[in-house]
C-alpha cells in the first residue's frame, strides 16, 4: 500500500470519528504544550539572567573573598556565612600597580535603613571607590556620581537607585536632599538609571552608594572589602589579566600554594557558564517532569488504539482477504496513530506558543529586560517526540491487527 | 486452473483434533461457475476459505494455475487474493463509513495500479452492478441488495480470474438475491471463474456443476442440466 493511501485511510477513519480523535489528542496536545511552555520560559529565564550578567561587562574579573578548591563562585567560607577578610586597600593598591590592569574598584557592603521624612527603607549600600561608576559602567541620570576626592575627604555623598529614589522622594527632586543612612546623614548627589537585579542577587535600583572610606571606617567599622572588581587592560587577554590577579594577591597574601587562595578570581565568562549550565539543568529538569503527561498521553492513545484495532477487526479480515499483507496493516495502524499524535503535536506547539505570548506579556510587565524566547529546537523536539510517542505507542497496537487472521477477523461479530 | 486432491483440514483446539474436511478431491476449470452445497458444518466455507487462499490446508495438494499452495509464502497468497481473486460475502464487509467508491477502491490499494487508472476501473465495475448514481454515497445509505452489489463492484474491480462468493444471498430478500445472481451469472458468462457457497438448491442451480458436501466429505459433483437456472427463474 502506498504512503499516500495509507494517510487517506488514516485520515478517513480518523474524521470518523472525530469527538474520540480529538478527546485522544488531548493528552499529546497538554504534554506538548507543557513542554514548549517550560522550554520557552526557560529559555527567557536564562537570557535574562544571562543579559544582566553580562551588563557586568566582558573584561571584568571580580575578586571575591574566601578560597574555593574547585574555582567556581561557591566559595565555601561565604557559603556557610563565615565572613572573610582577606581582600584588604593594600590588595587594591597593589593590583592598580600591574600594567595589565586598567581600573581597580573595590566594595564594602553592608545593610541599614535609610530614611527621608517619615519614609525608610531597608537596603543595602555599598562603599566604593570613586571609579567604580565607570568600572561597572554605573549610569548616573540625575546629579553626578561621587569622585575619588569624595572618597579620599570621607565625604558623605550619596548616589542612590531609581526605585529607591521614587520610594524616598516621591516626586520631589532627590538631588541635594539629605538622607539618614545607619543613622549617618548623607547629601544625594546622584541616582543611578534603572538597572534591574545584577549579579549576586542585589537589586541595583535600591541600592546606596557611599564613599568606601564612609562605609568602611565609620559605618562597618572594618578595613576589608566584600569584593575587588578589576578592569582588564584591553591590551591583554582577559586570562592572561586573570593569572597576574591571582600572582599578585597570592604574593600580596604570601601564599606559595595556589590551593591554598584565600580568594576566588571570577571572569564574567565563569559566571555566565555556571549560570548557562544552572539554568539548563533546571530547564531539563522541569521538561522532563512536563514529559511525564506526554507517557500519560501516548498510553491513552495505546489504549485507544487497541480499542480501535478490536472495533475493525472485521475490516482487518476484509483487507486482508482482498490482499493487505500484515505489513500494509501494520503501517495503516501505525499512521493512524502517529497522524493522531502529530496533529497533538502541531496543536500543542500552538497552544504552547499562546500561553509563551501571554507568558511574556504579563511578565514583561513586571521584569524590565524580560525577553521573549521560542526556540525552533523545543518545536522541532517537540514535534518529533509527538510522533516518536505515536510510534512507540502505537506499535503495539498496530501488529495485534497485523496478526489477526482473516478467517477468524471476518468472522468476528 | 484448481487442482486439489485429496485435501484436509484438521482443526486442533486443546487436543482435540476435528477434521471439517476428510480429503477432497476436483478440478475446477477456467470459466466454469461451480456451487458448492451442503448443510451447516458439511465443510462448504472451509473448502471455500481454503480454495481462496484465506487458509491453508492440514493434509493433500491444492495448486492455483499449476502452483501449490505448500510453496507460497503469505505474501505471496496476498499478491495472488488481489491479483487473481474477487470476495463476496454473506455479511457484504462494506466499510459503512466510506463511500461507495472508497469501498470499492480497497482492493485497487494493494495493487500497483496508478491512481488515474483506478478512478476509471471504480467506476466501470459500479456501472456494471448498475448503481453508477450512488458513486458518493455513504454505503451505510444502501439497501441490502445493494450493498451487495456494491461489495461484487469491489470483487470485480481488479479484473480477477476467479470469483468466491460465500452466501451472497444468504441475506437479501428474493428480489434482490435474484439480482445478485444475475449479476453472478452475466460475470461468469463474460469469462470471470465462479465458485459459490449456498445452502439454498435454487441458488446451487445457477452454476455448471454442484459439489454436495456432508460431513467434511464429498458427496457428490453433479453437472447441471443445460440450459441452467437464469435469474428470471430464481423464484421458481
Amino acid at each position: 500500500m502506498r504512503l499516500r493511501d495509507s494517510l487517506r485511510s488514516a485520515t478517513e477513519s480518523l474524521k470518523h470519528g472525530k469527538t474520540r480523535t480529538l478527546l485522544t489528542m488531548l493528552g499529546i496536545i497538554i504534554g506538548i504544550a507543557s513542554v514548549i511552555i517550560l522550554m520557552s520560559i526557560g529559555q527567557s529565564a536564562q537570557d535574562y539572567i544571562l543579559q544582566q550578567v553580562q551588563g557586568l561587562g566582558s573584561n571584568l574579573i571580580i575578586v571575591i573573598p574566601g578560597g574555593s578548591n574547585n574555582g567556581r563562585l561557591s566559595s565555601p567560607a561565604q557559603a556557610q556565612g563565615i565572613v572573610v577578610t582577606s581582600l584588604k586597600q593594600e590588595d587594591v593598591d597593589a593590583l592598580s600597580r600591574e600594567p595589565s590592569i586598567s581600573a581597580v574598584t573595590a566594595e564594602a557592603r553592608g545593610q541599614g535603613t535609610v530614611s527621608y521624612g517619615d519614609n525608610s527603607e531597608t537596603v543595602t549600600y555599598d562603599g566604593v571607590t570613586g571609579n567604580f561608576f565607570d568600572v561597572r559602567n554605573f549610569v548616573v541620570t540625575d546629579g553626578y556620581p561621587f569622585t575619588q576626592s569624595d572618597v579620599d575627604a570621607y565625604n558623605h555623598v550619596a548616589v542612590i537607585g531609581s526605585v529607591l529614589a521614587q520610594t524616598l522622594f516621591g516626586n520631589l527632586e532627590p538631588v541635594g536632599k539629605t538622607i539618614l543612612l545607619a543613622n549617618q546623614s548623607f547629601r544625594v548627589v546622584g541616582v543611578l538609571e534603572p538597572k534591574g537585579t545584577g549579579a549576586f542577587g542585589v537589586d541595583q535600583d535600591n541600592l546606596v552608594l557611599v564613599p568606601s572610606t564612609v562605609a568602611q571606617d565609620q559605618m562597618l567599622g572594618t578595613n576589608y572589602f566584600s569584593d575587588i572588581i578589576v578592569e582588564a587592560n584591553p591590551a591583554y587577554n582577559v586570562s592572561f589579566v586573570q593569572s597576574r590577579v591571582e600572582t599578585i594577591l597570592e604574593q600580596d597574601h604570601g601564599i606559595t600554594n595556589s590551593n591554598q587562595d584565600d580568594f576566588t578570581i571570577e571572569t564574567q565568562q565563569d559566571i555566565l557558564s555556571l549560570i548557562g549550565s544552572i539554568t539548563s539543568v533546571l530547564t531539563l529538569f522541569l521538561t522532563a517532569i512536563a514529559s511525564i503527561s506526554l507517557v500519560v498521553g501516548g498510553i491513552g492513545i495505546m489504549n485507544i488504539m487497541l480499542v480501535s484495532v478490536i472495533e475493525r477487526t472485521r475490516e482487518i479480515g476484509l483487507r486482508k482477504a482482498v490482499g493487505a499483507t500484515d505489513k500494509d496493516i501494520l503501517q495503516q495502524f501505525l499512521i493512524e496513530s502517529v497522524l493522531v499524535t502529530f496533529a497533538g503535536g502541531v496543536i500543542g506547539v500552538a497552544v504552547g506558543a499562546a500561553f509563551v505570548s501571554a507568558a511574556y506579556l504579563i511578565i514583561s510587565h513586571f521584569t524590565a529586560g524580560w525577553v521573549f524566547a521560542f526556540p525552533l529546537s523545543a518545536v522541532i523536539i517537540a514535534l518529533v517526540v509527538a510522533a516518536g510517542t505515536g510510534i512507540a505507542f502505537g506499535i503495539y497496537p498496530a501488529r495485534q491487527a497485523a496478526r489477526k487472521s482473516p478467517i477468524e477477523a471476518l468472522r468476528y461479530e | 486452473m484448481i487442482v486439489v486432491k485429496d485435501l484436509k483440514k484438521d482443526y486442533d483446539e486443546e487436543g482435540t483434533v476435528t477434521s471439517a474436511l476428510r480429503g477432497i478431491s476436483f478440478n475446477i476449470e477456467k470459466g466454469e461457475f461451480v456451487s458448492i452445497i451442503g448443510p451447516s458444518g458439511s465443510g462448504k466455507s472451509t473448502l471455500l476459505q481454503i480454495l481462496s487462499f484465506l487458509d491453508r490446508p492440514t493434509g493433500g495438494s491444492y495448486t492455483f494455475f499449476g502452483k501449490s499452495i505448500d510453496n507460497m509464502k503469505d505474501e505471496e497468497l496476498a499478491r495472488v487474493r488481489n491479483k487473481d481473486m474477487g470476495f463476496v460475502f454473506q455479511a457484504f464487509n462494506l466499510l459503512s463509513r466510506l463511500t461507495v467508491f472508497d469501498n470499492v477502491e480497497i482492493p485497487l490499494l494493494y495493487s500497483d495500479l496508478p491512481a488515474g487508472e483506478r478512478e476509471d476501473r471504480i467506476t466501470k465495475a459500479v456501472e456494471s452492478v448498475g448503481l453508477i448514481e450512488k458513486l458518493r454515497t455513504e454505503t451505510a445509505k444502501l439497501s441490502g441488495g445493494q450493498k451487495q452489489r456494491i461489495a461484487i463492484a469491489r470483487a470485480l474491480v481488479n479484473n480477477p480470474n476467479i470469483i468466491f462468493a460465500d452466501e451472497p444471498t444468504g441475506n437479501l430478500d428474493s428480489q434482490s438475491g435474484a439480482q445478485v445472481m444475475g449479476i453472478l451469472d452475466d460475470l461468469n458468462s463474460k469469462g470471470h471463474t465462479v465458485v459459490l457457497v449456498t445452502h439454498e438448491t435454487y441458488t446451487a442451480e445457477f452454476a455448471d456443476r454442484i459439489i454436495k458436501m456432508r460431513d467434511g466429505t464429498m458427496e457428490s459433483d453433479t453437472p447441471v442440466a443445460k440450459p441452467r437456472r437464469s435469474k428470471d427463474q430464481f423464484f421458481k
